[in-house]
């Protein structure tokens, strides 16, 4: 059901087209096309929610919302190439929203990433990642490693979705990746 | 490990732990689309005594707001407002029979406009002939700024739209009788105190008010204030430009850039500065926007696996910003599979982000690594024992090709651009952490 693919970025413009026209047949209420719509975009969806709330039941709920939100607001989104930063600008929204709502409520979730173990497809270098993404990157750095790796973003497009310059997103990139490759090389005993 | 095997590590493992909740998401569509006003989880939760409390003042407000307007209507006989917002901002008032109550100009172009013309108790429709009639003759539209806004506000609904309706057809055939085509935007506003503090804190119309705020809730980068001094026309340019359409305005026509460079123009000083050629650019995209205090073009390519971004005066054709990341033209060879990985790697097309970094070796013609290294750390009297956490890039920067040098040093951050041909400093900065 999950396919890896061989390169991580930049999302391939086949994938982007597929997207808009998914879309499209939203917007025209053909709700067979949010399948191959949350095929492809799902795990990028999931990720950038878990990168920015960092608990596993909250970026569950905040990705079926987007989805869902994309649904409805199918018919605002103009086809310009950018399918992806679109579910991912409504994704950091409902995000956005969540973090208000625990600050207000003074309620932080246990950030509970690690119970992914109990998940057969996680390997152990899977975990191995993933424990590195969520406790040795800082928030800015995982949520843009997540939108380029996962998502297949531009740096450009992450730029514009965190009001950051592009100088600023490659050097946080740059730095995020180095950080990610020296702590799995020591966990690894390289 | 190269950085690529690293990037498709992370993948794996957020698509490896990522839920398939499908199921979940249509089920969710399917109550959303049963439901008038699509609710939000966080709604749904709040308690029935807040949700009660909530209908309470709604009801208390929606009474006040009736017996308010109730009273204004009986008082000057006004049943709605007809705003039209081009730079000149003027509001209508008109009566249940679509005659004019009042005009009142909003700013000193509007003023302008108005002049000692007397519209009070004609209908509304040559009342708005009438003052576009003035506008066009005040040179407030023309071919360079060609968009109107009509905002229309009231109680009855149905007229309101009816009234939009004929008003922006009306300008419509008006403007486009003459030489140029208009761009006429109309919406039906209803009130609301946020934007009508802010239309007064700013001297536009409710309308005007209202199109801005819809422009800043689409683009967060954007803020009332800076766009508050906008005409229409601009506005209607960088509503264009956006990625979301302006939800509850309707369009006519296309806002004028003939005030402005254009793209063709932009283009070219973008691609002669990046000294690439268009035909070898590839997701090209372009927009209008307004940022740095004007009304800018932002022009974003890719040339042999490298990002480029400009922001480029529309007016002036001036570069404000330039933004390159130029890795993949530096090392166009790709990675040598690294041993341990090889095994588990699998095969792939090296990306631009993942193209390893030139080495030394790789420079013909520039200084090295370690010279450049040397001379930052001359120039910021620290010695190779006392920093931390150096990185050294080969990269372009303004069409020169520099070594960024990065390092800590006591407390200090150090960043370093060294032209990498000569070894002078382009450019260094020291920060506090």
């Amino acid at each position: 059901m999950l396919i890896c693919l061989n390169t991580v970025a930049p999302q391939s413009a086949d994938e982007r087209e597929t997207m808009e026209r998914c879309i499209a047949r939203l917007a025209n209420g053909d709700a067979a096309a949010m399948e191959p719509l949350y095929n492809i975009a799902n795990a990028a969806v999931y990720a950038f929610a878990l990168s920015m709330l960092k608990n596993r039941h909250d970026a569950e709920e905040a990705a079926q919302d987007c989805f869902v939100k994309a649904y409805a607001g199918a018919g605002t989104y103009r086809p310009q190439g950018k399918p992806m930063a679109w579910l991912i600008a409504i994704t950091r929204n409902i995000c956005l929203d969540r973090l208000r709502e625990r600050a207000k409520h003074a309620h932080a979730p246990m950030e509970d990433w690690e119970s992914y173990v109990e998940q057969a497809a996680v390997s152990s270098e899977d975990r191995l990642v993933l424990e590195q993404c969520m406790n040795a990157l800082d928030d800015a750095e995982r949520q843009i490693v997540v939108l380029h790796a996962v998502g297949g973003m531009k740096h450009r497009e992450t730029a514009h979705l965190m009001g950051m310059t592009l100088t600023a997103v490659l050097s946080k990139y740059s730095r995020a990746i180095k950080k990610l490759k020296a702590n799995i090389m020591q966990t690894e005993g390289i | 490990m190269k950085n690529d095997k690293i990037e498709r590590s992370v993948k794996r493992a957020f698509v490896n732990a990522a839920p398939y909740q499908l199921d979940k998401v249509t089920e969710k569509c399917k109550e959303q689309k049963g439901k008038v006003i699509p609710l939000e989880n966080k709604q749904a939760k709040k308690s029935i005594n807040k949700t009660f409390a909530r209908i309470a003042a709604a009801a208390a407000a929606l009474l006040l707001m009736i017996m308010c307007s109730y009273a204004y209507g009986e008082r000057y006989g006004v049943a709605s407002t007809v705003a039209l917002d081009v730079n000149p901002s003027i509001e209508i008032g008109v009566n249940k029979g679509e005659k004019v109550v009042y005009v009142t100009p909003k700013n000193e172009d509007g003023k302008k406009v108005i002049g000692d013309m007397k519209l009070e108790g004609s209908d509304i429709k040559v009342a708005v002939n009438a003052l576009i009639g003035s506008m066009l003759r005040e040179g407030y539209i023309s071919e360079m700024a060609n968009s109107i806004l009509i905002s229309v506000n009231g109680d009855d609904a149905e007229k309101n739209a009816a009234m939009q309706s004929a008003l922006s057809a009306e300008v419509t055939d008006m403007l486009n009788t003459g030489s140029f085509q208009g761009a006429v935007l109309s919406q039906t506003i209803t009130s609301d105190p946020e934007t009508k503090r802010l239309a007064e804190e700013y001297g536009i119309t409710e309308g005007k008010a209202q199109l801005i705020r819809q422009i800043t809730e689409n683009n967060a980068a954007h803020t009332f204030e800076e766009l508050a001094g906008l005409s229409v026309n601009e506005l209607n340019l960088i509503g264009e430009s956006g990625t979301k359409s302006i939800a509850n305005v309707t369009s006519a026509g296309t806002a004028s850039e003939r005030a402005y460079i254009g793209e063709a123009e932009a283009k070219r000083i973008a691609l002669a500065h990046a000294g690439v050629n268009e035909g070898d650019i590839y997701d090209y995209e372009f927009e209008m926007d307004y940022e740095h205090g004007a009304m800018i073009y932002e022009l974003e390519f890719d040339c042999a696996g490298s990002e480029y971004e400009y922001d480029i005066n529309a007016k002036t054709g001036e570069i404000i910003k330039f933004e390159a990341d130029r890795r993949g033209s530096v090392s166009p060879s790709p990675a040598p599979t690294d041993a341990p990985d090889a095994a588990t790697a699998p095969a792939s097309t090296p990306t631009p982000s993942s193209t390893p970094k030139p080495t030394a070796n790789a420079e013909s013609g520039y200084i090295g690594e370690s010279k450049a290294k040397q001379i930052a750390l001359a120039h910021a009297g620290v010695s190779e024992g006392s920093i931390r956490e150096f990185e050294c890039e080969l990269d372009r920067e303004d069409g020169i090709m520099v070594y960024e040098i990065d390092f800590e040093c006591g407390n200090y951050e150090y960043e370093y651009e060294i032209n990498a041909a000569t070894g002078e400093i382009v450019k260094y900065d020291i920060e506090d952490e």
